[in-house]
């Protein structure tokens, strides 16, 4: 019997281990693009694998785990503002991504895009990021989020629509759009 | 030239179907790959031991004073009693906040709910049926386990919440949802159903094959 508890536990610790390599950067973007705080992004990802371990029983069917750590994260966001009604903070520096193939004015392009995702409103950020980054179609995303999936076409058309105002927007007054500062190779 | 992003088709309607890639996506999906400490993963699992070592060395402690907690635990029962109708409502709002579970159908095996129940204390001594969800959830005196069960009159949700105090049976109900809330050995029990007539079975079920060893 005791040897049955100590292979399901060792079990367990090999599971939670599988979800916290193969998931906790893309839980921790996706909580990064929730809240827009370092710091606030990395206590949601604690919170939602530390919830996930004690719920590990629960998942079973590995192939949806990324939903389902996703939904805790959510959850977790959630309770964060019940504890208290914490005023979104401005947009903080986060450092870029990094690539060797990019260029400085590229990544400074880039940011002026992450600004702009930043300040779309929740309604239409939370679904772009589960689609673009989680890579969720919008029958999944509609299930997580408890929304019909017209809402969420409707919401991804909108956010995409005000993003590509915003560059729109940029190239107006002088800015050059993305493509134009993509690197050329050969 | 470079290959970029051609605004003028995106705004033609590329995107209004929220599952065709719009020539906007890749550019999108770069600028939300903020960087991630290589550190985490490794302190994500720092946490979970610790909070795993914390929990095995609470129950050892736990063993030791619980004389001591008699007299205090007199002391507040005397003084305290819970209010169960609050819990009650509780158990309601919660059911109704978490309603996405009530149509969920994850067949959770014997094996794993067991595990569940292992990690509050208890124990799963016989089947309880068909369960299409089960999940730890915090309620006022801690965690709980959150039990979906399909019965003949359709998804009843069940409470298990060790420590809890409920002082008395009481029965609970809103426009939508009925229930009961009820005090066992090791805690209070709350059942919660669209259906009443789904109560009485699930309950005998339950208190039949769920334990928490003393």
């Amino acid at each position: 019997m005791e040897d049955a508890v100590n292979f399901d536990m060792a079990d367990r610790h090999r599971r939670f281990e599988y979800l916290v390599s193969g998931y906790s950067s893309d839980i921790y973007r996706m909580a990064y693009w929730l809240c827009r705080n370092q710091e606030i992004a990395e206590d949601l990802v604690q919170d939602t694998f530390l919830r996930a371990w004690r719920a590990l029983g629960s998942l079973d069917d590995e192939s949806k785990a990324r939903s389902w750590l996703v939904t805790i994260l959510r959850r977790e966001n959630a309770r964060r503002f019940e504890r208290k009604q914490l005023e979104l903070l401005d947009m903080e520096s986060h450092e870029p991504a990094l690539y060797e193939d990019k260029w400085p004015e590229r990544v400074i392009e880039r940011d002026d895009l992450r600004k702009a995702i930043g300040s779309l409103p929740i309604a239409y950020r939370e679904p772009l990021v589960l689609q673009i980054l989680g890579g969720f179609s919008c029958d999944e995303i509609a299930e997580i989020m408890d929304v019909g999936r017209g809402a969420i076409m409707t919401r991804l058309f909108r956010a995409k629509r005000k993003l590509a105002n915003t560059i729109r927007q940029g190239e107006k007054v002088g800015v050059r759009p993305i493509a134009a500062i993509k690197p050329t190779h050969g | 030239m470079g290959k970029g992003i051609d605004i003028r088709r995106f705004g033609s309607g590329v995107a209004d179907d929220g599952e065709i890639e719009s020539p906007l996506d890749p550019d999108i999906r770069e600028a939300l790959q903020v960087n991630v400490r290589k550190s985490l993963p490794g302190r994500i699992l720092l946490r979970q031991s610790l909070v795993e070592e914390r929990g095995k060395g609470r129950r050892w402690k736990n063993a030791c004073i619980v004389t001591a907690s008699v007299l205090l635990a007199i002391a507040v029962l005397v003084t305290a009693m819970p209010d169960t109708q609050n819990i009650g409502r509780m158990m309601l709002t919660h059911v109704h906040n978490e309603r996405n579970h009530l149509n969920k159908k994850h067949n959770v095996s014997d094996a794993r709910l067991n595990s569940l129940l292992a990690s509050l204390g208890g124990r799963l001594t016989g089947s309880i049926g068909q369960v299409n969800y089960a999940g730890l959830c915090d309620i006022r005196k801690g965690e709980s386990a959150h039990i979906v069960i399909d019965s003949q009159h359709g998804p009843v949700t069940v409470f298990l919440m060790p420590g809890e105090n409920i002082d008395s049976r009481t029965n609970i109900s809103d426009d939508q949802f009925t229930g009961v809330i009820f005090p066992v050995a090791w805690g209070g029990m709350a059942i919660v159903a669209e259906n009443p007539a789904a109560l009485p079975g699930i309950e005998a079920k339950i208190v039949q094959a769920i334990h928490w060893p003393s």
